[in-house]
């Protein structure tokens, strides 16, 4: 009797430990929820426009949407996203009005709502400039693996995206973008979707 | 902020607080006594026969030009980004802050910098858009050679024969790398004076016997260092850094760091060929850094040699490719089913650059480069944006030892970049690994994992055994 209960014991303990083996390596598996690839859904978001109005990206369905993160006080990458949107509403003419080219910003201190409504006049009409408060912006950028600021203090180097993301009129992702592509590239990518 | 700050500084440079009586700080509105226009911009040079380096580059060239000015000199320097990437300057012969006013230039933008050439010597200059950037745009080309020439008479062969050199001879000892994980290790592909391999064995300088010649030698690495020493020749004065206050007689080689310098005086002893070489004969000679002054007594001489690199047209076949920071064809790994699959981003560029990966592989990608700190080419923070095949994605940006995984299920081939370094490429091809006999339906796959069936199959062995053990003890009890 005493017998069977250390084999059934020793069974049972075996079957547990190929069981929890066999659980750690599924959870490594597959590709994770949190990140981001084409055929996944935009991460949704609520943030404010240079009016102070709330804007989500929901109320942009049935545009193509176009998605770069950057300051506005950036020397060298965020001009050159910036300049592609200018370049792309350019080539695109009257189609321009299908799309929505919106710079979120990853310096809610610096970037005011004067600076970011000169991105607008500089770089196009299309243009959709965002900012929030610290809280909601880091959520953001987190889910745009726009790696979030650790804080607002004043040796804090302003970072920004390393891609722009466009999504299909369902807010489905696409394509990524990356700002040194001569815009034609990109207009060739963006016509696959209007 | 710091770079806001930093760029407010660069375009209020009339504001720029110098501190009075230290050499170097140009007097107040000081006008140029010279000027020079340095042009940065992306391209391929020839660096030996069917060898294609691309570089980045000044003035077409790497090296760039060779910048002369007189000590006491106001020298003005400008420099235009006409490239697709941030550029910059540091120029050694500056004693002042040169990154607050040519560092970090956008395309398309320019910097001007005015320094007073107060100390003598040969000095290195290179691009700088600042921090990571600097050490990988010189891994990349980007670098010359500038002299401050001493007031005349100075250097004492000069001196004592009461003449100028009959040769004057601008040599820059540099080093090409495949990719970023060889500039780590240091093992570069190529060693060359004067941008091509063996390129005074091909085109040996000519001299006569008795010839004083000076050498300016500057060794710019960007990582090894230069023993240079002639065969059949001793250096009669060699002055450290180029300065004649820095003199040493009578050596065999001088031992010239990175970005360090020697001028030497020395007349040519006898007729015949005189091999110039690094004396490191494995990690450099060997690879290219080796030429001949060539002595006759009716030679015609080279005058001058400048450190520029060769300004050639692109070969009709090009049997190499050195792209430290993209794919070329000598640079693939290919992992096979089971194996662990990671790819290093090191020295701005991914290592292997080409991975063939069976499907279903779990990729890693992991950041060696250690600069956390800054944006765009100050980083060395870096991401993974999968911007063509089969599925498109994008990792965080990752600062140094973190990494992104990412489980290829689709059959393939992806180009993927780093999105603020975009001239890092890196490709991955995915394809579809033969299945075990009897392991997989059509469609149909599992995987298993090894612990978990090292744990399990010991378990059914010790079962295997308690079960043996208590059947033989129950036979006994029944007996």
């Amino acid at each position: 009797m005493r017998n069977k209960l250390v084999l059934a014991i020793v069974l049972v303990s075996f079957i547990l430990s190929f069981l929890i083996f066999t659980m750690f390596s599924l959870r490594v598996e597959g590709v994770g929820d949190n990140i981001l690839m084409s055929g996944r859904k935009l991460p949704g978001f609520t943030l404010k426009d240079t009016r102070g109005r709330s804007i989500t990206l929901e109320e942009f369905k049935g545009r193509v949407v176009l998605i770069f993160f950057g300051y506005t006080s950036c020397p060298d990458i965020c001009p050159m996203a910036l300049q592609r949107y200018a370049e792309l509403q350019r080539l695109l003419g009257e189609r321009a009005r299908e799309l929505v080219f919106i710079f979120i910003t990853t310096d809610p201190t610096g970037d005011n709502p004067e600076k970011l409504n000169d991105l607008t006049e500089k770089y196009g009409g299309n243009i959709v400039a965002l900012t929030g408060d610290w809280q909601e912006l880091a959520t953001v950028w987190k889910a745009y693996h726009a790696r979030p600021l650790e804080d607002a203090g004043p040796s804090t180097y302003i970072t920004h995206s390393a891609v722009i993301y466009v999504g299909d009129r369902n807010q489905i992702l696409r394509s990524i973008l990356t700002p040194e592509m001569p815009a034609e590239v990109m207009l060739g990518e963006i016509q696959a979707i209007l | 902020m710091v770079l806001t700050l930093m760029l407010a500084l660069v375009t209020a440079a009339s504001a720029f607080e110098y501190a009075p009586g230290v050499p170097g700080n140009p007097p107040p509105d000081a006008k140029p006594d010279k000027t020079f226009l340095l042009v940065a911009e992306e391209r391929d040079v020839v660096i030996g026969d069917g060898i294609v380096f691309k570089a980045f580059v000044f003035n077409g060239t790497s090296p760039g030009p060779l910048i002369v000015v007189e000590q006491g000199d106001v020298v003005e320097i400008v420099v235009k980004n006409l490239g697709k990437y941030t550029h910059g300057l540091s120029i050694h012969a500056a004693n002042t802050q040169t990154s607050k006013f040519v560092g970090n230039i956008a395309p398309n933008g320019e910097g001007r910098l005015i320094f007073k050439a107060d100390f003598p010597g040969v000095y290195m200059y290179h691009c700088a858009p600042g921090g990571h950037g600097i050490l990988t745009h010189t891994l990349a080309g980007m670098y010359g050679m500038v002299v401050v020439e001493p007031k005349k008479g100075s250097y004492l062969l000069e001196k004592e024969l009461g003449r100028e050199p009959d040769i004057k001879i601008y040599l820059i000892q540099h080093e090409v790398y495949m990719n970023g994980r060889d500039f780590f290790d240091g093992k570069p592909a190529y060693v060359m004076f004067n941008g091509y391999v063996f390129r005074y064995l091909e085109k040996p300088i000519q001299a006569r016997p008795g010839d004083y010649v000076r050498f300016y030698f500057l060794n710019v690495g960007p990582s090894l260092t230069a023993s240079f020493h002639a065969v059949g020749g001793i250096w009669e004065y060699a002055y450290h850094g180029g300065n004649p206050e820095n003199v040493d007689v009578g050596l065999q080689t001088v031992t010239v760091g990175p970005t360090d310098s020697y001028v030497i005086e020395w007349r040519v002893p006898s007729e015949g060929n005189f091999l110039l070489v690094t004396h490191a004969f494995g990690t450099q000679t060997i690879k290219g850094a080796a030429g001949y002054i060539s002595a006759s007594p009716d030679a015609e001489r080279t005058a001058v040699v400048l450190p520029n690199g060769p300004d050639l047209p692109p070969p009709s076949s090009v049997k190499r490719l050195i792209a430290p920071f993209e794919p070329t064809n000598d640079e693939m790994r290919v992992f096979l089913p089971g194996d662990r699959v990671v790819i290093q981003i090191v020295g701005n560029s991914f290592y292997p650059k080409i991975a063939r990966v069976p499907v279903g592989s779990q990729v890693m990608w992991v950041n060696e480069d250690v600069l956390s700190i800054g944006v765009g080419e100050i980083t060395g923070q870096h991401n993974v944006a999968a911007v063509e095949g089969p599925v498109s994605f994008a990792s965080t940006l990752l600062k140094n030892a973190e990494s992104f995984i990412f489980k290829i299920d689709k059959e393939g081939t992806y180009q993927y970049v780093c999105g603020i370094h975009p001239y890092m490429k890196g490709e991955l091809i995915a394809y579809q690994a033969a299945a075990a006999p009897g392991l997989g339906l059509a469609g149909v796959s599992f995987t298993v994992d090894l612990t978990a069936l090292v744990a399990f199959g010991g378990g059914l062995g010790a079962l295997a055994l308690l079960v043996f053990v208590g059947e033989r003890a129950w036979r006994k009890n029944e007996k």
